[in-house]
């Protein structure tokens, strides 16, 4: 008993101790502060990744792909048919992607996914990140007439209105080709007129006219029918500044796709599609590549399509699995079954493996600096507590004189260390909530101080700083800080424990 | 006789010799009125050792504690020095004994051998004619818990703790956690029946920073009696007191003796001081002049 009265009025008298636990408890505040912020990034992008990749993806080594997908998904099926909830084939090309912005064309390179629409949404979230509500519903590669999000639908904050979008759709399609075709007559009219004024044919004002290509009879008009709709990253056709976004692109606008064909060598091909949605996954990588376009549209495009039978080429086939199954054992089941010079046989773990271990490592090394810095806290309790046992040695004779044993006397520090390290994970542990819970008030406080905005949603594509606070891991950080804390008044605790109580009476 | 020393008579060994002085009534000095409603019949047993440890008390003829051949040496270095050179001493139960000598006679470490604070280098301690000199560290521990009481020349209160809580120290010592909370009640009131016994009973919160020099003495003592030991082992009790203080504190001393019969050994340089004692013997140059020990 005598042990916990005097650790307490030792933790409540000498204030020169709670001083050295002010480092366990920013140690632990900030323990708790970046796990939960790394754990609440790491779960956020993992959800995106595993919702926008399906469970496990069946790839073609060769982007020329394998022949008919169904009978694959036949043999999938047979392998391990209990496990699997849905699948869809798909084409993944690389390739560029053209439009205009006035008269300029910009060109970005894309990846060009060709997808079933009927069974895309079955395998992850593709729909979810989509723009138009519709859309989100039941996939559709048909412009619509309007009502596409003003303001992002995925906002977990107060996000500024994209007030273009409102625009998006067939209206702006219709604005777009009749002031398209206002500037080809206003062009023809010029040209018309300059001819009038010199008073040559065409031909002669203008050598090449006779070879440029003539304009099919079939008028294609832009007002009423639209090309293969394809759906684009908004990374792709827009841009961020000071967290609005800003189109280059809208719903309803065309844009050229190129792309190399099957076949040995390549050719190039390229054709027009119409914008119809917008892709938005949160996840830059993606949203600044994926092109997705109509699966039967782009095997006859890079000529998939066996003549013969009809059926197309695919490169790939998303797999989703039921709740509860084993991905890393259905990977194995099927890399057991196909050829593996031919198939690749990845779950989206696999296939995001570096980014995901990148994140893992980064945290680790977070945890193990920022432990260190408890341990740097832990030598300052060890110095401290020194200094208290010189200065209660008389004490400590008088104790042993009144028959407390020597392990009595090394309790009495230990525990004191204990209560010192429960007291600075105590205070970190709440200081740490508190900041996690008011961590965009203070992240715009910082903002607003230094000038800098401290979380920049144009970077991070979130609006709030995500966070989750693990329990077991708050736990972990507890346990660590005050397992320093003992630790590091073991030693000292040993020293008081092993004073020769004549000695400790006689000490001065 | 008092009701207040009850408690500790029980634990006295009942073959002590009973002086004419015990049968006279307490000091005139309010502090010194050992009266009261205390210990009467909860501690009638008259042994504080466990069973199986008692000793053959025919041995108490020859002392309740006594020393034989009691040598040690300070070592520092390849320097070394003697400070006792074969000690013999027995002190009979309920006798109060006064050790005198000059300074660095080595009093206060023969004091502090028989109080099981050090070994000595050579010789034996016996308490009750069992050696203890020789015991683990466990068992000195204890019996320096509830055997010994230690009063010392500097007080040595425990700075953090009020008056109350530093006399409860050798119970709570003596106790384990689950056993003070169980008799916490008893416990306390013992504390503030010793205290009210030394004149502190108005000193129950107040710490040892508040107290004079004599206070902090009576807590001392307080301290040293609150666990009913059978030995109060005082090294220089007045030493750090002015004249007056430190008659008064040397009475309440020799009261706890000619009143409960409590076995005192008390060192001292001053032989004003000792001639309170029963028996007086003098250390010079390590040795006792006063051959006490029946085995020797």
């Amino acid at each position: 008993m005598y042990r916990w009265l005097l650790c307490w009025r030792y933790l409540r008298t000498r204030y020169i101790a709670l001083a050295s636990i002010i480092s366990v408890t920013l140690g632990v505040a900030t323990m708790i502060v970046v796990n939960s912020v790394m754990m609440g990034f790491t779960h956020e992008m993992e959800n995106r990744l595993h919702g926008i990749l399906s469970d496990i993806i069946f790839q073609s080594r060769s982007l020329e792909g394998f022949p008919d997908p169904d009978w694959h998904m036949e043999q999938i099926r047979r392998v391990a048919g209990d496990e699997i909830e849905a699948m869809t084939p798909t084409v993944v090309v690389p390739g560029m992607l053209n439009y205009q912005v006035g008269d300029t064309w910009m060109t970005r390179p894309v990846q060009i996914i060709g997808i079933d629409e009927k069974t895309q949404g079955l395998v992850s979230d593709f729909s979810k990140y989509l723009q138009h509500p519709e859309n989100r519903r039941q996939l559709s590669f048909q412009l619509r007439e309007g009502g596409y999000d003003v303001i992002d639908h995925q906002a977990d904050g107060p996000a500024l209105p994209r007030e273009e979008m409102s625009l998006a759709g067939w209206e702006h399609r219709r604005r777009m080709a009749r002031m398209k075709k206002m500037l080809l007559e206003i062009e023809r009219s010029e040209k018309a007129a300059s001819q009038q004024s010199t008073g040559l044919p065409t031909d002669l004002q203008d050598p090449f006219a006779r070879a440029a290509p003539q304009e099919p009879a079939l008028q294609f008009d832009p007002e009423k029918a639209q090309y293969t709709g394809v759906i684009l990253g908004i990374g792709l056709v827009s841009f961020r500044r000071d967290g609005q976004d800003h189109f280059l692109l809208l719903p309803g606008d065309d844009v050229k796709l190129t792309l190399p064909t099957v076949g040995t060598p390549p050719k190039i091909v390229s054709d027009t599609f119409t914008i119809v949605d917008i892709y938005e996954s949160k996840m830059s990588e993606y949203d600044s590549n994926f092109a997705f376009v109509p699966i039967r549209a782009l095997q006859q495009l890079r000529g998939m399509v066996d003549p013969s039978t009809g059926k197309g080429y695919v490169n790939a086939i998303s797999i989703k699995l039921k709740p509860g199954s084993d991905m890393n054992k259905v990977r194995d089941k099927l890399r057991a079954a196909f050829a593996p010079q031919y198939y690749a046989i990845d779950t989206w773990r696999d296939n995001q493996g570096p980014l995901l271990a990148a994140v893992s490592m980064e945290t680790a090394i977070l945890n193990v600096l920022l432990f260190l810095i408890i341990c740097v806290a832990g030598f300052g309790i060890l110095a401290i507590f020194f200094m208290i046992v010189v200065e209660k040695t008389r004490d400590i004779g008088i104790l042993k004189a009144l028959g407390a044993s020597s392990g009595g006397v090394m309790s009495i520090f230990l525990g004191y260390g204990l209560l010192l390290g429960m007291v600075g994970a105590g205070v970190g542990l709440i200081l740490g909530l508190i900041f996690i819970r008011h961590i965009n008030e203070i992240a715009d406080l910082l903002g607003r101080i230094t000038g800098h905005r401290v979380f920049d949603p144009d970077i991070y594509y979130f609006y709030k700083i995500p966070t989750i606070v693990d329990p077991w891991t708050v736990c972990w950080i507890i346990s660590g800080a005050m397992f320093i804390a003992i630790l590091a008044s073991i030693l000292p605790a040993l020293r008081a424990a092993r004073l020769h109580p004549v000695e400790a009476l006689r000490y001065e | 006789m008092s009701k207040t020393f009850s408690l500790f008579r029980a634990r006295q060994n009942p073959t002590r010799r009973v002086s004419p002085e015990e049968k006279a009534p307490a000091s005139a000095n309010g502090h010194m009125e050992l009266a009261g409603p205390h210990f009467v019949s909860s501690h009638s047993n008259s042994s504080p050792y466990p069973a199986g440890r008692t000793t053959d008390h025919t041995s108490t003829l020859s002392g309740i504690l006594s020393a034989c051949g009691i040598t040690k040496t300070y070592r520092k270095a390849a320097v070394e020095i003697p400070v006792l050179k074969g000690v013999n001493l027995s002190v009979q139960a309920g006798e109060f004994l006064a050790i005198v000598g000059q300074s660095g006679s080595g009093k206060s470490t023969l004091l502090h051998l028989l109080g099981l604070l050090d070994r000595p280098d050579e010789g034996t301690i016996s308490l009750e004619g069992q050696r203890i000199d020789n015991l683990p560290a466990f068992a000195r521990d204890q019996l320096r818990n509830r055997t010994f009481g230690m009063v010392f020349q500097f007080y040595h209160l425990l700075p953090e703790l009020s008056t109350l809580e530093n006399v409860m120290i050798p119970l709570m010592i003596g106790q384990s956690v689950w056993q003070y909370w169980r008799h916490r009640r008893e416990n306390i009131r013992r504390a503030k029946e010793i205290l009210e016994l030394v004149g502190l009973s108005h000193r129950l919160k107040h710490r040892p920073r508040e107290l004079s020099g004599g206070e902090l003495q009576r807590a001392a003592i307080a301290r040293a009696l609150v666990n009913q030991p059978r030995i109060l082992l005082a090294d220089e009790p007045t030493g750090n007191l002015d004249p007056a203080t430190g008659r008064e504190i040397l009475r309440l001393i020799q009261n706890l003796n000619r009143q409960v019969g409590l076995t005192i050994i008390m060192v001292t340089h001053d032989h004003t001081v000792a001639e309170m004692a029963d028996r007086v013997v003098s250390l010079v140059d390590g040795r006792i002049t006063h051959q006490d020990c029946p085995g020797a």
